[in-house]
């Protein structure tokens, strides 16, 4: 394999804002190798989570193409972008974002449901194997307003990983949590890299982004 | 994600919101309730109806003047003669018996009330299909002497002479006593006479206390297997012949009541259907109006879910369903409901009230139905939603 495995080349992100139109990236090229953990960083408004749901898949360009691992995906539909999300993407985000009806085990199930691809049995099985990876085992029954910002993070983190995908996209994961937290949640993240996920974090703290390899700059949807 | 995932998802979340699944069910729980209800009460009702008015015998006709009144000769009548012509003539007749009619003033529980007197020949029990139901009804011997002698519809025996008096009183006609010598057994009502609250006397007294034989009304009982309706016609038309070509007689039969009554109850039961069915609509607005906001409120777990890997029709499925089984769930209940209440009714009222197969899948289907098309447009709404501007949303 020769090519990048991730590729953005000219992306644009353009909103419409009333009449007028607000350019939240203007015309990004960055590559990314596997393996790599890449920390974008930048001050709120520079467009760097924009650019991280693009590589996520979870919102498409405006223009630019977009090669994860040689296909282009820029101009997906809504079902093949969903099967990327699932199948390959991680996401960690800064509020959890964790169903707070439901278990943490529930919560780690989701990306199985919708991939479908393995019996009730095996899919209970590998979500709480995935659950004791971070550390929870003793709390795969407890909802999430039974645990502290750092259990429920590495809830999130465990249902970004139940489907063994090769990229996590983490969007502040530190955001809401305390320093002693957020390196404990950081070396997690650092220790799937080191297995051989490509991870793509954002943040604006500079003592997170100095887990990452590298660091990428932007400002006003433009990289420094 | 396939769709036994889906149910026991939108199972959970329906759950996670017990109150407001149920109030929402409530809905459809009345509607569906209130359709199978209407369909199970006038179905039972009309075949009690029905049951009824086979008493009156469906083999019947009777054809009589209807203007009628008593002691008048302007009007069109038939002669002895024309009338037993016709039992010849008329294959399909299997007996005939004429009646005379008047009225008296007799005195009711205190009261002057004016009574239906028939006379008839003794073969009228026969024709009507009337039994006593204590004593006998007169002979041909008697009706043939002139004997004072009178049946009583059981009501009016009743209101006369209480519950515990015997056969043999007299009662005053015209003038004349006559002695009760049996009482008539019950008979829905049919054509000019209500049996059960009528005096009948043998055909010679009624003749003469009327002081014509000229003959106004005319009971036909038709041959075993033969068409009422062509009986109906043969007799009119011979009728006809004789007035002249006017139709002065009315000629009914009860099978016609029967299918006019099978109507009405068609009516109403479409009617009161309607109205129930309204109210399935109400409740599916209901179940909309819910989804919508169950749509909002979720939007950030749809969100959440799109970035699971959740397709549009993942999350369109799974909202459909969750409306789909609040509306038959709704709808299930509604029939447990309905039920019961039948049940109930059937054993109070010892009335056969049941709930047909039909009546169910009617509830049911109705309610799966409006579940799938209030449910679509919050399934589309929710499907629709942008992954990130739904993560965003607070």
């Amino acid at each position: 394999m020769n090519h990048n495995f991730i590729e953005l080349f000219e992306i644009k992100k353009i909103y419409p804002v009333g009449k007028a139109s607000f350019a939240a990236l203007k015309g990004i090229s960055l590559s990314i190798q596997k393996g790599e953990f890449v920390a974008i960083m930048g001050a709120s408004g520079s467009g760097k989570s924009t650019l991280m749901n693009i590589v996520g898949c979870l919102d498409s360009p405006t223009s630019g193409s977009y090669l994860l691992d040689g296909e282009d995906v820029a101009m997906n539909n809504d079902k093949e972008l969903a099967l990327i999300r699932n199948k390959r993407i991680g996401f960690v985000f800064q509020s959890f974002n964790l169903l707070g009806k439901q278990s943490a085990l529930d919560n780690v199930l989701l990306p199985l449901l919708y991939s479908g691809d393995c019996s009730r049995k095996n899919r209970r099985r590998i979500a709480s194997e995935t659950l004791k990876m971070v550390g929870l085992s003793a709390k795969l029954r407890n909802k999430p307003s039974e645990m502290s910002g750092g259990e429920r993070q590495r809830v999130a983190i465990a249902r970004a990983l139940v489907n063994n995908p090769e990229i996590i996209c983490a969007d502040e994961p530190t955001g809401n949590l305390d320093s002693q937290t957020s390196h404990e949640i950081m070396e997690i993240l650092l220790d799937l890299n080191k297995k051989g996920r490509t991870i793509i974090l954002v943040t604006h703290e500079a003592d997170i982004a100095a887990y990452a390899e590298r660091v990428i700059r932007m400002r006003d949807g433009g990289i420094v | 994600m396939n769709l036994f995932d889906c149910i026991i998802f939108s199972f959970s979340s329906l759950i996670q919101h017990k109150l407001r699944s149920c109030l929402t069910m409530l809905g459809m729980v009345i509607g569906v309730f209130a359709i199978t209800t209407v369909l199970a009460v006038s179905k039972g009702g009309k075949q009690l109806i029905i049951s009824e008015f086979l008493t009156a015998g469906t083999n019947i006709v009777m054809a009589f003047n209807a203007q009628m009144e008593t002691r008048t000769d302007k009007f069109a009548c038939l002669t002895e003669e024309q009338v037993m012509a016709m039992k010849e003539i008329i294959p399909q007749i299997d007996d005939l018996s004429p009646v005379h009619l008047l009225q008296t003033l007799l005195k009711v529980k205190g009261r002057m009330k004016q009574i239906t007197v028939f006379g008839g020949p003794e073969n009228f029990f026969r024709v009507r299909g009337i039994k006593a139901s204590s004593g006998r009804m007169f002979t041909g011997d008697e009706v043939v002497r002139y004997e004072k002698v009178c049946v009583v519809g059981k009501e009016l025996f009743y209101d006369l002479f209480g519950k515990t008096k015997r056969l043999g009183q007299e009662i005053k006609i015209e003038g004349t006593y006559f002695r009760v010598i049996g009482v008539m057994e019950h008979k829905i009502e049919f054509g000019p006479i209500n049996i059960n609250d009528a005096i009948g006397i043998p055909s010679s007294c009624a003749m003469r206390l009327l002081g014509t034989r000229d003959i106004y009304a005319v009971q036909f009982l038709a041959k075993e297997g033969a068409s009422i309706p062509l009986l109906k016609k043969r007799i009119k038309t011979h009728l006809r012949q004789i007035f002249g070509g006017k139709d002065n007689f009315d000629v009914h039969s009860v099978d016609e009541i029967l299918s006019m009554l099978d109507k009405v109850m068609g009516v109403i039961s479409i009617v009161l259907g309607s109205i129930a069915g309204i109210s399935i609509l109400v409740g599916g607005i209901g179940i909309m109006n819910i989804m919508l906001v169950s749509v909002r409120e979720r939007t950030r777990e749809i969100g959440i879910r799109k970035a699971c890997g959740a397709t549009k029709d993942n999350i369109l499925l799974q909202f459909l369903i969750e409306s789909l089984t609040l509306c038959s769930l709704g709808g299930g209940l509604g029939i447990l409901a309905s039920i019961g209440l039948v049940l109930i009714i059937s054993t109070v009222f010892k009335i056969a009230f049941f709930i047909s197969g039909i009546a169910i899948i009617i509830g049911l289907g109705f309610s799966c139905l409006v579940g799938i098309f209030f449910g679509v447009y919050p399934a589309y709404i929710a499907a629709r939603l942008n992954p990130v501007e739904a993560l965003r949303y607070e």
